[in-house]
């Protein structure tokens, strides 16, 4: 039998997998593996320092973020529009993680694309969504899908992200540390995680990346000031090893999200080590965390110092059971078949 | 006689067609519309709402996005107008795209058997030297030599550094609406510099010119935010009873600006593809001093419209001497022969014809 022959769209921003930080490439790049593995002919486009098995078709040579002096990257994209364009006819069809950016491909030729929403709905970008009627859309997580419907977009299918447990080192006795683990911005929640922390007298360890001038700006004003006391140790970004290495010795995830979260990959991450995730309750949060059993979903800082106190009541062994049951690759990838053979 | 055509434009959709202050590519457009429209064309505009160039209007959005507080680095609504075109086109709506976002645009070209053709506003690089490695021009030459292509000037297309196939390249020089720049036969015995402040734009070197002569000089353009440091910094301590900034100027205040002026001077510092203040200063019968720069010769007929020096302080300084020499009536004809608007309009509407002829 033929092959089905799938082109798998990355951002262009950071290259496949992440060096350190970046759920929806290390997503991307599990997903791109496994289909390899189920004997798909996958080509991945993507920037030229990624790695795959899959074929690679390099778009840039370099990750955009990575390329000083950078001027111009919409040329950048325009001319990645132009490369995909060129090999449309080799494939059945096109999975899209590059957000919108993609999408005039389907006004001439019939390829079905199938994008996968990575980030929250926003209203005003949902009006530029709908008008590509012939666009299939994914969600993440059935919260995501419902605020796309609530912006009148179709979604095909919901399939939650996955990853492999094995992978995650299980820590039964964690050491006396909380964790913070994401971009240092005001919509990760930083200022709150630290001031739960503090009120709750326990020690917090802050990983993440800035981006941008916005980011290193509220990290310069609003974090570094924070970060000058013994309790809070900042210790930048993690590569995949040292993340597992420190999220297993947390005794819990800090995830206080301050946006309607599509997903969150790291709580599943933090749960794989058996490390349970006290989150706000926001977007996907109360799909992804059993309250109670793996960790607790709380409302306000206050209530996340209360939390703190009492997760000695939450079980590890439960952490990484809901993740083995629920957010694996193999289920995200079955769940990714059935949609692809639906749309071709 | 030719068939009438049905023709898209596709403008920026920060402010609207025409602008209601600055916006030089907005007034091009729009002007455009205007005399394309009348010359019984079927002109279908994307633009933001609120513009007002003749034409039927179609906006992918509600309002201009500087208004909506659209990031200048997000292109979805851009990426949306140009789909939108695209999509009617292939319903077969147009006989021709003219579309005015320069490097966004050259990949949709391939999105459609409709005639696409893109003037090239903004200049290509900044400098010569970072152009090899540089990624828009990359863009510029995959794309550029299977479309067509209108720069606004010879010094414009020379930047782009490439051999075109004939009939893909041409050249139409930005027009200016005569009536909106009236006739000043006499001038006066000030200087002025217009421009956005800008070191580039040589406000420095009109201030020392100006100083050095002992003469008046009237600076007017607006300041953006950026370069408010620089105004305050390097400007201002200049500035007294012969050198006065007088902010930033309407459309319709301009001609009362340039005309009563000796000269404009314009000594830049960089490879300007057009400069309309230059043509509008001429339409009211003022010469201007430019330096060898960019679009500048091509744009003043040294001697007989203004004059155009190397960049020197002393050689501007003896042009400015000079410039009682130059005949203000020859400067207003240059315009209404080159630079005018129904000139530019024509231009662009012989384009159109050629290029479908070239295509059937």
């Amino acid at each position: 039998m033929k092959k089905i022959k799938i082109a798998q769209i990355a951002p262009l921003w950071i290259p496949v997998p992440p060096r350190t930080y970046g759920g929806i490439e290390l997503m991307l790049s599990l997903l791109t593996e496994e289909l390899v593995a189920r004997d798909y002919d996958i080509t991945l486009f993507a920037s030229g320092d990624s790695k795959t098995s899959a074929e690679l078709i390099p778009l840039t040579e370099k990750a955009i973020w990575l390329q000083k002096g950078l001027r111009s990257p919409h040329a950048y994209i325009s001319l990645a529009l132009q490369k995909i364009y060129s090999h449309r006819k080799s494939f059945d069809l096109f999975h899209n993680h590059f957000d919108f950016f993609t999408f005039p491909l389907c006004l001439t030729e019939t390829i079905p694309i199938l994008t996968t929403l990575h980030r929250p709905i926003d209203p005003t970008t949902a009006q530029a969504y709908r008008a590509y009627d012939k666009i299939k859309f994914c969600a993440i997580s059935e919260d995501q899908r419902q605020s796309a419907e609530e912006n009148d977009i179709l979604i095909a299918g919901v399939v939650h992200n996955g990853i492999i447990p094995e992978r995650y080192i299980f820590r039964e006795a964690p050491d006396d540390y909380f964790m913070y683990l994401g971009r240092i911005n005001k919509e990760k929640g930083i200022v709150d995680a630290i001031g739960a922390a503090r009120e709750a007298g326990v020690k917090l360890l802050v990983a993440g990346n800035m981006v941008g001038g916005e980011e290193w700006n509220y990290f310069l004003h609003e974090v570094q000031p924070l970060l000058n006391e013994e309790n809070i140790n900042f210790v930048g970004q993690l590569d995949f090893n040292e993340k597992v290495r420190l999220l297993g010795g947390a005794k819990a995830l800090l995830f206080p999200i301050d946006r309607r979260e599509p997903f969150g990959l790291v709580m599943i991450e933090a749960m794989a080590c058996g490390t349970p995730v006290i989150a706000y309750r926001r977007g996907s949060v109360p799909e992804v965390i059993k309250d109670k059993e793996t960790g607790f979903i709380v409302e306000t800082k206050e209530e996340m110092a209360e939390a703190i106190k009492k997760i000695d009541k939450i079980k590890r062994q439960d952490c990484r059971i809901r993740v083995e049951e629920n957010f694996t690759l193999k289920q995200m990838v079955d769940k990714y078949e059935e949609i692809y053979r639906k749309i071709i | 006689m030719e068939k009438k055509l049905r023709i898209a434009q596709i403008a920026p959709l920060w402010i609207t067609i025409p602008p209601l202050k600055y916006g030089g590519i907005e007034r091009i457009i729009a002007m455009l519309c205007d005399g394309l429209s009348a010359k019984g064309h079927e002109v279908t505009l994307f633009a933001s709402p609120g513009s007002t160039a003749k034409g039927k209007l179609i906006s992918v959005f509600e309002k201009p996005l500087l208004d909506a507080n659209i990031a200048w680095s997000n292109p979805i609504w851009n990426l949306r107008n140009l789909s939108l075109a695209t999509e009617m086109a292939n319903q077969g709506e147009f006989d021709i795209i003219h579309s005015h976002l320069d490097l966004w645009t050259l990949f949709f070209h391939n999105l459609t058997k409709t005639p696409v053709i893109n003037t090239m506003h903004n200049p290509l690089y900044r400098t010569n030297a970072d152009a090899n490695k540089d990624d828009r021009l990359r863009l510029f030459m995959e794309e550029a030599k299977r479309t067509n292509i209108v720069f606004i000037s010879q010094s414009a297309k020379n930047q782009a550094m490439l051999e075109f196939p004939a009939n893909r390249a041409r050249i139409i020089y930005n027009g200016s609406d005569l009536s909106h720049f009236n006739f000043n036969p006499k001038g006066g015995e000030h200087f002025v510099w217009v421009a956005r402040m800008n070191k580039h734009k040589g406000v420095e070197n009109a201030i020392a010119a100006a100083e050095k002569l002992g003469v008046k000089l009237l600076l007017a353009g607006r300041i953006d935010p950026t370069q408010r440091e620089y105004f305050e910094d390097i400007i201002k301590p200049h500035l007294n009873d012969q050198i006065q900034y007088v902010g930033e100027l309407t459309e319709n205040q301009l001609s009362d600006f340039y005309g009563p002026a000796k000269a404009l001077l314009y000594p830049i510092e960089w490879e300007e593809p057009f400069g309309l203040v230059v043509t509008e200063a001429m339409a009211c019968g003022t010469p201007v001093i430019a330096y060898r720069r960019g679009s500048m010769p091509e744009l003043i007929e040294d001697g007989k419209t203004g004059f155009v020096v190397d960049s020197n302080l002393d050689l501007l300084v003896e042009a400015m001497k000079r410039v009682d020499q130059i005949d203000r009536t020859l400067v207003r004809r240059q315009v209404e022969e080159k630079f005018s608007k129904g000139k530019m309009v024509t231009n662009y509407e012989k384009a159109y014809y050629e290029i479908l002829n070239n295509e059937n």
